[in-house]
Parts: structure tokens; sequence; C-alpha cells
């Protein structure tokens, strides 16, 4: 039987917008399933770094690779971590011109949908789906989805009207499985090893599909190997030119060659060899060595952090399946583990989000068939004195899931005045409430104190704190 | 075991064993790319040299590297291009443009051939495919050649393959062009006389083909060339060179510094700060050059305009290459307006002014296509029609989605010999451009004359390929000289010799045939019957008695 195949003209797309890389697809008008987009046409990575730059000659933005190539140059304005910036509704001042962060993310959708000018001059962008880190507050989503469609209204892309929607990982993940058929087991654990963090969401699936996350680790995440990769970098290009700090330069010159090398160094440290790296930058250019003992002194903590982990999980005996996700399974480690702890991987498509929103694209799910559950229903933090005024500071959003590792936040207390803190809630309508009162007993003798807050919530949702009583 | 063995089983078998694989290699002038027949999905996928954390092509750069009181050793791919300034005197990049020359190419206290640099690089795809699979068996591989190589170069590309141990394994060569359109198909739904020009510009080489959809049914769908161009020294390095040239004389100017006295590691960076020049432009409006290895170091700044004003002459070559494809199309001149598409291939089509050119052209630039995946195309296509060669597509329950395919693949350049008509020397055709290689075989009767034994025993064929409709003799290239000795002792003009021509419809090269065919009952013809394969550096000698 033959699929009724999409007109060549007609793109359905889906976009995975992370936290510091961007990814695109596409249906295929002959199969009907979803295509990554490369703009770099395969000479580079179909991820495109969230990074923008504003030319302030040309009057010109540019978006990832170009802009992070041009972020160093004058006459431009760069703009990076633009997801981070909307969940903070951060806004940026462009030559006298401020612009909120989802105006910025529109402005970077546009651009990179220019590639559909390219490959198909006679394009018609049908419907456009938009997937978020599923923590992202539902909110930032309406937010979003309204901002996007007030911004394509002023677009040539217009002319043929087209749905935008905001979804969510795990939402994406869903229509992945449904447009390839694999909703087959009862449940399954969804890994997302990605940049921010190491993350396990249990997910049944029935008419009505539930997620909740079991799982979260910032220590097991992209971000973490990246900067002990770096550290590595670093140490090694300072000891060659008997140095003892990096200037603003090299330490620009030396994040570049992070995104170069990291492929080089994980293989090296999976394949326990030694890597050699380049540095170009310097005049003259010179190679050092890094032997496996330091690769190997640097990544297996993490490795065996990984491995312990899975332990807290039930196999697939418990007819449990694994579907990964995440630039974090690309190096094979994670996936022997899994293997040797007998997981069975469901999908192990590394763009499955990506591909899921394309496939939501074509054929939108009705929003209440996925029920997330075991998210906090309002903020938790504490009242903080800042400026002269006493306001409410959140430590952990509503939204959140109880799972979620909250980062912890340093407080710096008036030993005659602040011998408690008040953990509160704060609901929809701002009202809050106290859920507990944390006694203080510093060692400490003098006038101010410094302490670090944690808050967590244990597997039946009881909030649990932790204070450490920091050195001044 | 060769192809057509695991052809064989494929057939009786009706599918791939998992650990067969199946290979189209782009051997590029500045990346490479291997791609393989995934039987799950039915298409090509590429290889990721990088195993997904950098780029998949890996730079065609081999490097030889000596450190003191340490062994030498051989760094291909990404590793060589990043320290191309460290090691610029061993580090050999573009070998493609030397294929089929005798060119040598000091390393390690020895000469090498281009061939054998370029082996080198098969062989480091290859050993990355195995490294995915070590129980990899290579069932059949195909490797692109741009449409102007010459014979020469074609050969030696099979013998860097054969270099490479991958003899047994290959099937042939495809042009590159052709193996872009072949994954431009299969990836979109083209109409019943449609017209596709597809647009391959690399790093060494331009390549246009015109095809056409000859016929389209539920069935088949007939893919015919019509009509090729272009030229296989004219592509993105080139450009380099003339920018490279260009920022000597701002150098000069700027601090008095010459070429002469720059450093080989100057040299190496000034030629990669061309490169980056060039990419970073097709951006931006402007790019601030940066010549840090300079005393003192000074910044040059550089508009898209002036950098296009450079390379002026380049563009308008270009935009000739173009015109004359349509006007020296096989059936006849091709109107640009007959043109529905235009699809770009290859690296340095990313410039804005190729678009902008096209554009004028063509009078559309809604015309102008610009590929998904330049950088994988060719492999990709090279993979499809190693699957087809092995007959994986004509099995509909195989591939079912997609139509069976058939094409027509002709002979780019005219091929024949010198004759020497007494008062002047000329270029006989025997095979003309744009003969189906399936027909490519063509037979001449020559009678010897001459005023000594000598003249009536032996016979020189000097076999010539024309690149160009308008080259005159000198400007044909020679495919290889063969010299026939020891022919039957006969009067003058007593000696007919039959010769014939033929492609090698696999590889694209020239194969010949020689036979005595006596003369008309008069003189018995003998057993004299040899088949030859030209070659370019070394004259074959062919002794008849």
């Amino acid at each position: 039987m033959k699929l009724s195949r999409i007109h060549e003209n007609h793109y359905y797309i889906g976009i995975d917008f992370g936290y510091h890389t961007v990814s695109m697809s596409a249906l295929d008008d002959r199969s009907n399933k979803p295509v990554m987009l490369d703009r770099t046409g395969g000479y580079g990575q179909i991820y495109v770094p969230t990074h923008m730059v504003y030319l302030t000659k040309e009057y010109t933005w540019l978006v990832g690779e170009e802009a992070t190539m041009m972020g160093a140059s004058e006459d431009t304005v760069f703009i990076d971590n633009l997801l981070t910036g909307l969940c903070e509704r951060k806004s940026y001042d462009v030559e006298g011109v401020w612009y909120e962060s989802e105006t910025l993310i529109a402005i970077y959708i546009n651009e990179l949908l220019k590639h559909l000018d390219n490959i198909n001059p006679n394009h018609i962008v049908k419907c456009l789906t938009l997937t978020l880190p599923d923590r992202v507050d539902y909110k930032i989503h309406q937010l979003l989805e309204e901002i996007l469609t007030l911004h394509f209204e002023k677009t040539k892309k217009w002319k043929n009207k087209f749905q935008i929607h905001v979804i969510t990982n795990s939402e994406a993940m869903l229509a992945f499985l449904e447009g390839y058929n694999l909703i087959v087991r009862k449940q399954c654990y969804l890994m997302d090893f990605g940049h921010e963090a190491f993350r396990v969401y249990d997910v049944h699936l029935g008419t009505h599909i539930t997620i909740s996350l079991i799982i979260e680790s910032k220590a097991l995440s992209g971000y973490v190997v990246l900067e002990k990769i770096k550290n590595l970098l670093s140490a090694a290009y300072l000891s060659h030119q008997k140095k003892h700090d990096l200037d603003e330069e090299e330490n620009r010159q030396l994040q570049d060659m992070c995104k170069i090398y990291y492929a080089y160094i994980l293989k090296a440290y999976q394949s326990k060899s030694d890597v050699k790296i380049t540095y170009r930058f310097p005049h003259p250019p010179f190679q050092i060595k890094l032997h496996v003992s330091e690769l190997i002194k640097v990544f297996e903590p993490i490795e065996s952090a990984f491995e312990k982990k899975l332990t807290k999980l039930k196999t697939n005996e418990g007819e449990y399946e694994v579907m990964v996700m995440g630039n974090g399974f690309r190096t094979l480690w994670p996936k022997y583990h899994l293997q040797e702890k007998a997981f069975s991987i469901l999908v192990e498509d590394l763009d499955a989000a990506s591909k899921g929103s394309a496939l939501w694209s074509l054929k939108p799910y009705k929003k209440k068939k996925i029920n997330h559950v075991g998210r906090l229903k309002k903020d938790y933090g504490i009242m903080i004195q800042e400026d002269g005024a006493e306001h409410f500071f959140m430590i952990a959003q509503s939204g959140s899931y109880y799972a979620s590792e909250f980062t912890p936040v340093g407080l710096v207390m008036v030993r005659d005045k602040d011998l408690n803190i008040k953990v509160l809630t704060k609901d929809i309508n701002n009202k809050i409430e106290q859920v507990a009162s944390l006694a203080l007993n510093p060692s400490t003798s003098e006038a101010i104190f410094r302490v670090t807050l944690k808050i967590e919530f244990d597997q039946d949702m009881q909030l649990v704190t932790t204070v450490l009583y920091d050195d001044l | 075991m060769n192809w057509e063995h695991y052809k064989e089983q494929i057939k009786i078998n009706g599918e791939l064993e998992e650990d067969w694989y199946i290979l189209g290699i782009d051997l590029g002038t500045t990346n490479s790319v291997a791609s393989y027949w995934n039987s799950r999905t039915g298409k090509p996928e590429p290889i990721d040299v990088s195993n997904g954390f950098g780029k998949i092509p890996m730079p065609s750069v081999v490097q030889y590297r000596q450190e003191e009181d340490l062994e030498g050793e051989w760094v291909i791919g990404e590793e060589a291009l990043q320290t191309f300034r460290i090691y610029p005197e061993s580090t050999i990049m573009s070998v493609k443009r030397k294929m089929g020359s005798k060119d040598k190419i000091r390393l390690n206290n020895r000469d090498y051939l281009p061939e054998e640099i370029a082996a080198m690089i098969l062989k480091a795809l290859i050993d990355h495919v195995r490294g995915l699979n070590p129980k990899m068996i290579l069932a059949g591989v195909v490797v692109s050649v741009p449409y102007d190589f010459d014979d020469a170069a074609k050969k030696a590309t099979i013998r860097a393959c054969q270099l490479a141990g991958l003899s047994d394994g290959l099937i042939g060569l495809i042009e590159e062009p052709k193996a872009g359109t072949l994954a431009y198909n299969f990836r979109h739904d083209l109409n019943k006389d449609e017209k596709v020009m597809v647009f391959d510009f690399g790093g060494g080489t331009l390549d246009i083909t015109v095809f056409c959809v000859a016929e389209k049914n539920d069935e088949a769908i007939h893919l015919k060339v019509i009509s090729e161009g272009g030229e296989a020294y004219h592509g993105g390095d080139h450009i380099d060179e003339l920018l490279y040239l260009q920022m000597i004389k701002w150098m000069e100017e700027k601090t008095g510094q010459t070429r002469e006295t720059m450093t080989v590691e100057s040299v190496a960076e000034l030629s990669q700060r061309a490169k980056e020049t060039k990419e970073r432009l097709s951006g931006v409006m402007n790019y601030r050059v940066p010549y840090t290895f300079c005393v003192p170091p000074f910044v040059q700044n550089l508009s898209r305009d002036e950098f296009e004003e450079i390379i002026r002459p380049f563009i308008q070559k270009t935009k000739a290459l173009v015109l004359q494809t349509l006007k020296e199309g096989y059936n006849g001149p091709i109107n640009p307006d007959e043109i529905n598409r235009v699809l770009l291939e290859g690296g340095s089509s990313q410039m804005p002014w190729v678009k902008r050119m096209l554009g004028e052209i063509f009078g559309d630039t809604d015309k102008i296509y610009v590929s998904e995946q330049p950088a994988l195309d060719i492999s990709m296509g090279a993979t499809y029609y190693a699957a087809m060669k092995l007959g994986l597509l004509k099995h509909r329950d195989l591939h079912t989605f997609d139509r069976q395919v058939h094409f027509e693949i002709p002979v780019p350049h005219d091929i024949g010999f010198e004759i020497d008509y007494k008062d002047k020397k000329d270029f006989y055709s025997m095979i003309k451009r744009g003969t189906p290689y399936a027909l490519a075989k063509k037979t001449m009767r020559f009678t010897l004359s001459g005023n000594n034994d000598e003249d009536m025993t032996s016979i020189d064929l000097k076999i010539l390929e024309r690149i160009k409709k308008e080259d005159q003799l000198d400007s044909c290239k020679l495919i290889g000289l063969v010299r026939i000795l020891g022919l039957p002792k006969r009067p003058k003009g007593k000696t007919r010799l039959e010769v014939t021509l033929s492609i090698d419809e696999m590889s694209g090269t020239v194969k010949g045939h020689i036979k005595d065919m006596g003369y008309s009952g008069e003189y018995e013809a003998s057993d004299f019957n040899r088949k030859f394969s030209p070659n370019r550096n070394e004259m074959q000698i062919i002794q008849a008695n």
C-alpha cells in the first residue's frame, strides 16, 4: 500500500530548541518520515549553537556557527544562552533597542528557516513545532507560541499561514514513538543525557500517557564534561606556555578548541589511548600529548556515577525498555553500561526530539492525552533582603518535577538576626505560605556567617532540606 | 571473492547479509566521504568519521611526521589538517589534482606517486568502516571521479583503489555529477521531460551535468545525460590561490616583508587564512583578516564586493563554462528556459556569487536549489550506483518504494587517434562525446604504408582524448601510446589492421583491440590478435610475432 505523499514543496518542520544547541528536521515527502536538516550541508554538524550576533554596521543578524565565529569581532553584539534568558525573562540591549528573549528566539528561528529558501526556493511551511526541555514552564510555551506567530505574521513566509506549536521534549518523544509505531510496551524509561543534566523519566503508555521524572543529575551533564575538557586543555596550554593565567583571547580560543577536541578526547578515553592536541591559535602553533591516565582520572568518576544511577532502576525483566536521547549517548560507555545491566534499548535515535516534533507538526496530539505526574504545584523559596527590600526568592519553580535537582543557594546571614530560615511556597495567586522552619546554629563567633541551602523532595514528594555552613 | 560473487549471492538469498558492506566513496580534493548501503532503510547512509562529534567528511589530507628520536608516523584526515601549520612541508593536500600525472611527492625519504597518497586516504576511510564493524566484508564499492578526469587520472584512481586493497570489491568508477544526479533522483519526485542541471562546484573541480527524465511510469524512470561541461581544475582551491596572492601584496605594502622572506610556517598560515577568509565572506559582508605572523602584526579589512572583484576573472570563466555546457548539448544547444531546476552541489557553491551568477543566466533564482547535503551526496549517489550494480534496486520486494532506475551515461569526451595525413597530423575521432557507454565501441581498419621494412612491420598508435570540441591536436590529452612490432613482412600497402577502441562501462577507461586482417585474399591474415590497455605514462609495446 502506498502512503499518501506530502507535496514536495510542503514542509512540516520540527525544531528541538535546547539550552546550547538547536536542531531542525522536516518530514520527507516520499516516506512521511522526518529527516534532519543540515544548514552546513554535511560539512559541519546538524546541531546549531544557540548563539546569535548582530552586525551593527550591516544591520544583520547571524545565528549558529557564523555567530560563534563572529562573536569576538568588532562592531557586533553577541548573545548566547537564549533559552536561559527566556526562562529568566531577560531583555537585551542591541544598539539601543531592547529585545525580549522571546523576540530574539523568533529572529533566530526565522534565520534558521532561511535554509529552506536554499534547498527549495518554492517551499511552503505548513506547520512548525518547537520542542523545549521539559522543565521549561508551560506559561513560557504559550508566550513563545504567541510571539512566534506575531513575528512570522510580518514575514513573507506567512503568505501561506501556518500553525505553530510549542511542546515539551517528552511530548516530542511520544510523537516519535507513535510515528514509528513503537508504542507496544506498557512502560519504559526515557533517558535524556543532555547538556544540562542526565535525566530519567518513567513513562507509562496507554490511553492516557503519564510521565514522571525519577532521576536528575547535573553532575552528569554535557556541560560538566565540556568544562572538564576545557580544564584539561587550559592546564596543558598554561604548562606549555609557562604561564599561570589565561587572557581573554586565550580563554575564547580555548573555548573554541573544546568544541573541536570534544570528540577526539572522548574517543580517546573510550579507546583508552593517548590523544594529541594541537594549539593552532598561538604563534608559533604547537602540539602536546594528553596521556590516557589523565583522561581516566577525569572521566572515570563520571562513568561510575552514571553506572550507580542505573542500579536504582528496574531492568527490562520488569518489562522496562529504554529510549535514549541527548548527545551524551554518542559516546559508547553509557550504552555499554545499559547493556551490561540488561536494559533493552527501544529507541536509539539521538535526534528523536527534533524528529518527533516534525511528526507533531503533521499530526498534533491532544495535549490532555499526556499527563505529567509528580510536578510541583507551587514555587518553593525563601524571603531575602535585597536593596533594602524583602522579596520572595524562588529555589524550585512550579511545574518542575519533584525529582529535579534544584540549584543550592548561598546565603549570607547576620548572626544576631538570622538564626532561622523559613522555607515558603508561593501559589499562582502569589499567596505565600510557610512549609518549614530551619533553626541555624553557626559555630562561628563572627558577626556574619554563610550557609548553603539545598532543597529536594523524597520519593513521597516530601520536602527535604539541607543546610551547610560555609567558610567565609 | 570479487563483487560479482556477492551479486550472485544477493540474487540467490534475496537480501544483503548483515556484515556485507556496499560502499560508495567520494574521493574528493578537499574532503572524502564513504557511505554504505543500509539494507534496513533501503538507503545509503554516510559514515561519520567523527562518530557524531564532529564533521562527517574526512579531510583529504595526508601527513608524515618524523619527530626526533621517534618512529615516523602517518596521519590522515582531520588531525593532519589541524596540524598542517606545524608540519607544512610533510603535509599533502589536494592530491586529487595531481592524479594521472607522474609528479613525485617526497615524504619519508622516498618518492610517492599521487595514486599512492590517494590510496592512503581510501585505506583510512575503509579502516574507519572496519572500526565500526570488525566483521565487515566488502561486497562492492564504487568510487567517484570528476566528469573532466582524463583517462590517465581515472586509471590512477583505479590503481589507488588496488593499492588500498579494494581490487576485488571495486565495481567501478562513477562520474561525480552523475552520482549527485542519482542521489537527487532518489530524494525527489522528478517529472517526465524535466531537465535538471547539476552544478557541482568542489574544492578542485567544477562539473556541470544536464540530465532529463526521458521516461517515467509506475515501474521505472529513465534518466539521460544530455550535456556535460566544466573543468577538472577549476574549484575553490583556485579562488584561495587568487586571494592568497592578493594577501601577499597587502603584506608587502603594509610591512615591506616579501614572499621570499616568509617562513614555511607563515606561508602555511597565510594560505589557511585565505581559505578561512573566503568561507567567512560567504556569511558576512566584511571580514578583517589578521596577519598575526607579521612584524608588526596588522589587520586587513576585506569586503565581499572587494573579494568578488579580486576573483572576477574566475567568476567570468565559471559563467562561460555554464554557457558552454548549455551550448554543447549532446542533442544540440539547450536554452536556459528549458532547464527546470539547477541543483547546487559542492562546498564552493555556497559562495553567494554562484547563486547570483546562475540567477542571471537562468533569469529566475526560484530555479536554483541547493542540495540538502552537498558534502555527502556524491558518496551517497555512488552507493546507490553500487547497490544498483549488485542488483539490490532491481528487486521490487527489496526496494518497494522507488521505481527501477535506468541511467544512461554517455562518454564525456571524444576519443580517437592521431592520424598522419603526410601534410599534417590531425585528431581522428572514433568515439564521439555523448555516445552512451553501452554503445561506446568503434572499429577502424588501417592500411600500412611506408618506405622501408620497419614501416611495414610496425605501427605506433597514439590514442588521444579531446576534452573540448574546439581543441586542436596539440591540446588533446594523451591516453596512451601503443607500439606494435614484428608484423608480417608484406609489400607496401598490403597489410590491413583492424583496431577497435571501446570504453569500459564501469571504469570509464579506454581499452583497445588490434588484429591483423591480411590483404583481401592476396595475403592471409596472421594469428596476431591482441587486446591492449593504453597508459599515458608508459608506452605499451606489443610483439606481433
